[in-house]
């Protein structure tokens, strides 16, 4: 149990020191820089089921 | 101590410095280097080493671009130039650590004029060497989880891999030598400190002498933290390579699976590390005017070593070759004839001839104290222990359990270009060093000129 | 080409349907109304005009102030940019996210139709497998069957109807045709129509009303994989073409004369030939394979007994037998046979005995491109024995090189006023490709229907996107089974099936009310297929039918075709004669491509021909001592002359291969399709025009060139060294000395056992079994979304496949034995790739399997370095089509697509064990014994991997790991496999002194 609540408290600690660095870095780079999927590709495919197949099974 | 006894020549210990030499006539030599402008050589070789290291680190990015398929590692051989060229710098390594340590513990005085630009090579080769770590994984930005450090996934590295071994083994022998290095440093450092009027190098200096003033109780300090330290240093030069040669050791890899290879590792390493500083003090000696200190006994001394390394190689090998042979074990019998007579057959007989057949050539004094014959001996265990670690990861991996598996593997030139560049860094951070930093040890040095001790003959305690 | 694809839903609906129009602007068919019906259920509907107007999206903003609720997100996971995920505001019915539809549907090729089931996710098929509820197959497909759902996805595929290169619409395609065709009519001038063959009874009846609207219309069936000779020797030996059935299960005897029955085209006859020799008991009772052939084939590699003989003296060796088995009066056979063909007495008389002692058991099967005296020499052969290990049905004819090259002239001369091309590509697979181009190009109206623009299309006016057969309605014959093709999926692009619209045509022509193909399929389904007098709605019939994929046609006996001796002395005659010096070059269709068909698919492409490990290409093969005379090796180039052409072509050594005989793969050298472009070389153009057999080619002069191909092969290493790896016996030492089997080593080991509470996943896989068809091997790409990586790589020897088939020869060179071993993860209880990876990316489950976290891995490949087995596959470069449409749309959602870095390998398919366990949690029962089938074992037509729970003494494979046969491969490193491997059994009629566990 001891060392259930250390692992605990110590995963809190790990994620507190580490969430400035990654939430830091996301913050930053979604404000001030642009993801490059901005490009408009191509349209996606529409994919529709079939109309009159009957199915083996679900 | 009672009168000194008139000793024969033959065991009497032999001049460590060649000439007169004062105390201050050594400051003036050693410490001047850092003071002047370094001559026009040196920056042209500067130029050279910077391109080489650029060029590599070039290759490196592009590499972390595209991916390990830059290079021609392939299945079966998973592991190539890569390692080969973090097993040859570890080695390398290997020299200067057991010159500052080993040689330390058993006061082997001639060490103390080289021991610092020894020393400095272990630290820029153990450099050049982490490297490949960082870059040979197939996603290095994420290579941070091999160090063991608390996450909330809960997930811990695997203790029980050598390459995690590895990873506490070479950043602990960084750790150490650097501070073993800069323990040395101080005092020189110190008188450094002393001597400059320059108005940016005061400061710099003054903050990393830590306040050394020469007192007793510093020196007291000193000579306790250094012989820790050389002590921890000491122990290391056995253990990094042979954790190394673990990589290997402890799989399942006919032709890696030797119980001979941490002994047989960690001489090669000596090997090629003494051959590196043969190559550098030589050139050091030249053109830094140093040839009162690092004289040629000195070079005579090393050589010997290189040469009783050699024949440890040798006798390596040919067990190596008994044992594939006394084991009956198939695999194993394939793997050595693939050694001498496989597709790359060249590669083992190079081996061989430059490790075995031409620093046979070190039993002639005469080439052991002229220039051409020592450093063409050097070049060729540089060259030769290269290939060893080529022999050992490239042709075993390329020929194992299944035939079928069975491939060649074709460097690229990406690979060749980091090669180059670990060496261009390598020598950039030596060339830097020679110029920053005194490249001998003037505390240790003046300890040993003659009349530095109190009893005569040279005696130290 | 068109960027928007335009997909109106309304083309959905069946053609005559009366369209109710939602508004105003749809009825004027204004661009706004088109783009959003066009946009309307389109996925992805947030798209980035919609966003709001400041660059802080509404994540990014709760990301920056709500920190405490952001601690929950996972800090280790890959952010490559984003993606939104979007839900369907109206789902449609068929599909819910995350359960698998199946659909039966029908793969046809050439004389075939294979039956199989299609697995859907999200409204993709993703993977294909055989159709269990075929009476035969029993679940069991060939091996492109199982590649071609990658081809729905080609990237390459025609998208719109062109006309004259621009894009247009089916509605004026159809006009123009139509046109063409009325003219046609009214000036009596021929259309040419040429298909492939047609096993379907439906696009017959079509065809048939095609015919009677256009008198002048002709219709040939050609099939370029399927030798002219055969079809000649058919004619001559019962006076119809024939489709020839092996029944093997009847079989003790089977003679083959260059037949590949086992190359995974024929599932059923795999099965039946392996059934007899997984023994688990020394017993007598096993077939006997003899193999007569000039190259290597798989079925040659099978072989109990096998005898290099060139291909074209099978023939005159087939009547010496007939001779011995009392039957040709009128026929002489020539002293020194055969003898003279470098054959023993020893071997002969074997041969002989075997075939008398078997009668009616034995059977005689002919190989496609044999000469046709060859064929009719099988036919006599099969008639004395009175053979009953095989049927024969009379079909109808296929065209051949000689009446295409009668069209080609009749077209040059200017009497052709139209042609419709329909999946064949004349303008590359027509010897004379240049003059058949010249010709073509002289007919006014000239068509193209079909997936990929080829060769033939590019001449084309009229460039039509044909459906893939898994968009697309129909039914075949495949022998006494009637299957259905039902779409598994809505058409992904403007396309439509060949069918549907040659019944426009036919509309056009006035001459048809039936809307579409569906509505036609159906209406003649219920003239002619539901039986008279069935109690059943037709409804009813028809939706079990496609749920079943098929109907058996019950007593349907059709007697066979009799044997002819008519043309006997005059076929005895050429098989006799003596053939010109030089080389014997055979032409057969490529292993992976067929005739070139499905040269676009980087599968097939990837995958390793069974022999020669060879990809990406079609080396020439030539006997090894050929070879050495010739001073070559593997991927030297040679000048190879033959056919009035020279050409420069990398060789590849064959063992086996019969001295003075060359190979060629056909199906190579395209010119179009981003995949099949460049790779290989054409080798049509060699087909000997004008002769009996085209794809024997004699008189080719050989001699070396300057120059080497790194040839991109998965093995360059042919021997075991002695190793014992793949353990192969005769029948005799079996029974002599049972115990073959276990070497029982257990080393000791320094980490603690590890338990497996519940279940211990293990594999037996039978050698005997296996033939090395491949089809693990690309059924296991199919569902764990393994990349190909193209020949450059390959050859590098950076291949991706998870699971290979290795293969050794033992013995001489000359006439090797040949085994095939399926090679893949061994799930090690102790494996020593679990100890050393550093960031414990991969360990051991409870469940007895070899775990690989590809999102732990970091890439170190020191995993890769301990396997034994070298098993382990790493992505040295970003292999995958992550996110590429429409090539990411194959993949497998089950299965993580692994990035550039990371090392993957089998997975015993975890994810259907996954998938049985919870269904089994679901139905609170336990796993029943078969039913987590890996992809491999699945598809295996011969049943040759069992996978289940070792735990369960019960279980089929727990039965068969203690077999006498069963042992494990490099037991004494201590690794502990969790796979057994039963040891090949062989029974060769003469045990030489090369026979045995000796390994070579």
């Amino acid at each position: 149990m001891e060392s259930k609540n250390r692992r605990e408290i110590l995963g809190s600690v790990a994620a507190l020191l580490a969430a400035p660095l990654v939430l830091g870095k996301e913050a930053v780079v979604d404000t001030f820089f642009k993801t490059k999927a901005e490009a408009e590709p191509e349209p996606r495919l529409a994919i529709t089921p079939p109309a009159h197949s009957v199915k083996r099974r679900g | 101590m009672s009168k000194a006894v008139a000793l024969p020549d033959v065991l009497r210990e032999p001049l460590l410095t060649d000439g007169p030499m004062s105390i201050g006539g050594l400051d003036d030599q050693v410490l001047s280097a850092t003071e002047r402008t370094p001559p026009r050589a040196w920056f042209i070789a500067l130029a050279i080493t910077i391109t080489a290291m650029t060029i590599g680190f070039g290759f490196i990015g592009y590499t972390i671009a595209t991916g390990i398929g830059a290079w021609g590692n392939n299945s079966p051989v998973f592991w190539a130039f890569d390692i080969i060229n973090f097993v040859f710098w570890v080695g390398i390594g290997h020299a200067g650590t057991l010159i500052s340590a080993i040689l330390f513990l058993f006061r082997m005085r001639w060490r103390n004029a080289i021991a610092r630009f020894a020393e400095a090579m272990t630290i820029f080769a153990v450099m050049c060497a982490g490297i490949f770590p960082l870059i040979h994984v197939g996603r290095p930005w994420l290579a941070f989880w091999l160090f063991p450090y608390p996450n909330q996934r809960a997930i811990w590295t695997n203790f029980r891999s050598p390459l995690l071994w590895d990873v506490f083994a070479v950043s602990t022998y960084f750790s150490v030598s650097l501070m073993f290095w800069y323990l040395g440093l101080v005092p020189d450092i110190a008188s450094m400190r002393d001597r400059t009027t320059n108005k940016w190098k005061k400061p710099i200096y003054t903050f990393l002498a830590l306040g050394w003033h020469g007192s007793g109780r510093h020196w007291q300090h000193y000579e306790k933290a250094y012989l820790l330290l050389a002590g921890l240093a000491t122990g290391l030069v056995l253990s990094v390579h042979s954790v190394v040669s673990f990589d290997f050791a402890t799989s399942v890899v006919p032709g890696w699976h030797m119980t001979i290879f941490p002994p047989y590792f960690v001489a090669g390493a000596i090997f090629a590390g003494f051959s590196m500083v043969v190559i550098v003090l030589v050139v050091v000696r030249e053109t830094m005017d140093l040839k009162n200190l690092i004289t040629i006994r000195h070079l005579d001394v090393m050589n010997k070593v290189i040469l009783g390394m050699s024949c440890l190689m040798g006798y390596s090998y040919a067990m190596e070759g008994f044992t594939a042979w006394y084991s009956q074990n198939t695999y194993l019998h394939h793997t050595f004839l693939n050694i001498i007579g496989g597709s790359y057959g060249w590669a083992g007989w190079l081996t061989i001839a430059c490790n075995i057949g031409i620093p046979q050539l070190l039993w002639f004094k005469k080439c052991r104290t002229s220039y051409f014959w020592m450093i063409l001996v050097a070049i060729s265990v540089t060259i030769g222990m290269w290939f060893e670690r080529f022999v050992i990861i490239v042709i075993s991996l390329s020929q194992d359990f299944l035939p079928s598996a069975w491939r060649l593997y074709k460097p690229t030139m990406v690979d060749f270009g980091i090669l180059l560049g670990s060496f261009g860094l390598f020598f950039t951070l030596v060339l830097i060093f020679a110029r920053v930093l005194p490249v001998i040890a003037t505390t240790e040095v003046k300890g040993i000129l003659p009349g530095a001790q109190p009893e005569t003959g040279g005696h130290h305690e | 080409m068109d960027k928007h694809i335009h997909h109106d839903p309304n083309d959905l609906l069946p053609i005559g349907t009366p369209r109710h129009w939602r508004s105003l602007d749809e009825r004027a068919e204004t661009p706004e109304a088109r783009q959003a019906a066009h946009d309307e259920f389109k996925p992805g509907a947030m798209d980035p005009e919609d966003r709001p107007s400041t660059n802080l999206s509404r994540r990014t903003f709760l990301t920056l102030v709500g920190a405490t609720t952001a601690l929950a997100a996972t800090v280790a996971c890959d952010k490559k940019g984003r993606s939104t995920v979007v839900p369907y505001t109206k789902r449609p019915q068929e599909i819910v996210p995350g359960v698998a539809n199946h659909y039966a549907s029908t793969f046809p090729e050439g004389r075939r139709a294979y039956s199989v089931l299609v697995k859907t996710r999200e409204g993709r098929p993703i993977h294909i497998t055989g159709n269990d509820e075929h009476p035969r197959l029993k679940g069991k497909t060939s091996p492109r069957a199982l590649s071609d759902v990658l081809r729905l996805y080609d990237p390459d595929r025609l998208r719109l109807p062109k006309i004259s290169g621009r894009p247009s619409s089916w509605v004026e395609a159809e006009q123009t045709l139509v046109a063409a065709l009325a003219a046609a009519k009214r000036e009596a001038k021929p259309v040419l129509l040429l298909t492939g063959a047609t096993t379907s009874p439906t696009r017959r009846a079509l065809l048939k009303e095609l015919q009677g609207a256009v008198p002048t219309l002709r219709h040939l069936a050609w099939e370029p994989s399927l030798g002219d000779a055969a079809q000649e020797g058919a004619l001559a030996a019962y006076g119809t073409a024939v489709d020839i059935r092996p029944r093997l299960e009847k079989a003790k005897v089977i003679l083959s004369l260059g037949a590949d029955f086992l190359n995974g085209d024929d599932p059923e006859a795999i099965a039946a030939f392996t059934a007899k020799r997984r023994l688990s008991e020394p017993v007598a009772t096993m077939n006997r394979l003899w193999v007569l052939e000039g190259a290597m084939s798989l079925t040659g590699t099978n072989a109990d007994q096998r005898v290099p003989v060139r291909s074209s003296r099978l023939a005159a060796l087939a009547f010496a037998l007939a001779k011995e088995l009392g039957g040709t009066a009128n026929v002489t056979v020539p002293a020194g046979l055969p003898a003279s063909e470098g054959i023993s007495t020893e071997t002969w008389t074997s041969l002989v005995h075997d075939l008398k002692a078997a009668g009616r058991e034995a059977v005689v099967l002919c190989g496609d491109a044999m000469p046709a005296e060859a064929h009719v020499a099988a036919a006599l052969l099969n008639n004395l024995l009175g053979s009953q290990a095989l049927d024969i049905r009379a079909t109808e004819s296929l065209a051949t090189l000689k009446d295409l090259e009668a069209v080609r002239q009749d077209m040059a001369a200017g009497k052709y006023a139209a042609a419709l091309l329909w999946d064949v590509n004349p303008a590359y697979a027509f010897p004379k490709a240049a003059d058949w181009k010249d010709a073509f190009g002289k007919v006014p109206t000239r068509a193209w229907i079909g997936l990929i623009e080829d060769e033939s299309a590019a001449q084309c006016t009229l460039v039509l996107p044909e459906h893939h057969w898994l968009e697309a309605w129909g039914d075949y014959l495949d022998d006494s089974v009637l299957t259905l093709q039902q779409p598994t999926i809505g058409a992904l692009y403007t396309s439509k099936q060949g069918e549907d619209f040659l019944l426009t045509l036919l509309k056009g022509l006035g001459a048809t009310k039936a809307p579409d193909y569906h509505a036609y399929l159906q209406a003649r389904w219920q003239k002619e297929v539901q039986p008279a007098g069935s109690f059943a709605s037709f409804d009813r019939f028809f939706q079990s039918a496609l749920h079943d994929g098929l109907v058996r046609l019950e007593g349907k006996a059709t007697t066979a075709p009799t044997f002819k001796s008519t043309a006997l002395a005059d076929m005895a005659a050429r098989a006799f004669a003596s053939q010109p010096s030089g080389f014997e070059l055979l032409l057969r269709p490529g292993t992976q491509v067929l005739d070139g068909r499905y040269a676009n698919s980087s599968w097939l492409q990837e995958l390793p021909d069974p022999i020669t490990k060879a990809t990406w290409g079609n080396p020439l093969s030539l006997s090894v001592a050929d070879a050495q005379a010739l001073g070559v090796k593997d991927g030297d180039m040679v000048e190879l002359e033959a056919a009035g052409t020279k050409l420069r072509h990398p060789v590849i050594l064959q063992p086996g291969q019969a001295k003075g005989t060359l190979a060629l793969a056909l199906g190579y050298g395209r010119k179009t399709g981003g995949v099949a472009r460049g790779v290989g070389f054409n080798a049509f153009p060699l087909l000997a025009l004008g002769t009996s057999d085209p794809n024997l080619q004699f008189g080719t002069k050989l001699s070396k060139a300057r120059g080497h191909m790194d040839l991109p092969v998965t093995q360059s290493h042919h021997r075991m060294e002695g190793r014992d790896l793949v353990r192969s016996f005769s029948l005799a030492e079996f029974t002599k000395e049972a115990e073959h089997g276990h070497a029982h080593i257990e080393h000791a080991t320094l980490y603690p056992e590890q338990s497996f509470p519940d279940h211990k996943w293990g594999m037996v896989i039978d050698l005997s079994a296996c033939i090395g068809c491949s089809a693990c091997s690309l059924a296991c790409q199919s569902e764990n979304n393994i990349p190909s990586v193209g020949p450059d790589q390959i050859t590098k020897g950076r291949e991706m496949h998870w699971m290979r088939i290795d293969r050794y020869y033992e013995g001489e060179i000359e006439n090797p034995k040949v085994v095939h071993q399926p090679m893949l993860c061994q799930h090690c209880d102790a494996a020593p790739c679990e100890n050393v990876c550093p960031v414990n990316a991969t360990n051991h489950s409870p469940d007895g399997l070899n775990q690989m976290a590809y999102n732990r891995c970091v890439g170190t490949r020191y995993c890769a370095n301990n396997c034994p087995y070298k098993v382990r596959r790493f992505n040295f470069l970003e292999f995958t089509a992550d996110k590429i449409e429409p090539a990411s749309l194959v993949y497998n959602p089950e299965v993580t697509v692994r990035p550039r870095g990371v090392m993957e390998k089998c997975t015993f398919c975890v994810q259907r064990i996954q998938d049985v366990k919870i269904r089994a949690k679901g139905d609170n029962r336990p796993i029943k014994d078969g039913e987590v089938q890996p992809a491999c074992a699945a598809a295996c037509p011969s049943h040759a991997i069992v996978f289940g729970d070792l735990k369960d003494p019960n279980s089929e494979v727990s039965k068969l790991a203690k077999s006498k046969r069963g042992y494990k491969v490099l037991e004494e490193v201590g690794a502990r496999p969790a796979i057994t491997y039963l040891a090949d059994l062989k029974n060769p009629a003469i045990v030489s002194a090369h026979e045995g566990a000796t390994h070579e």
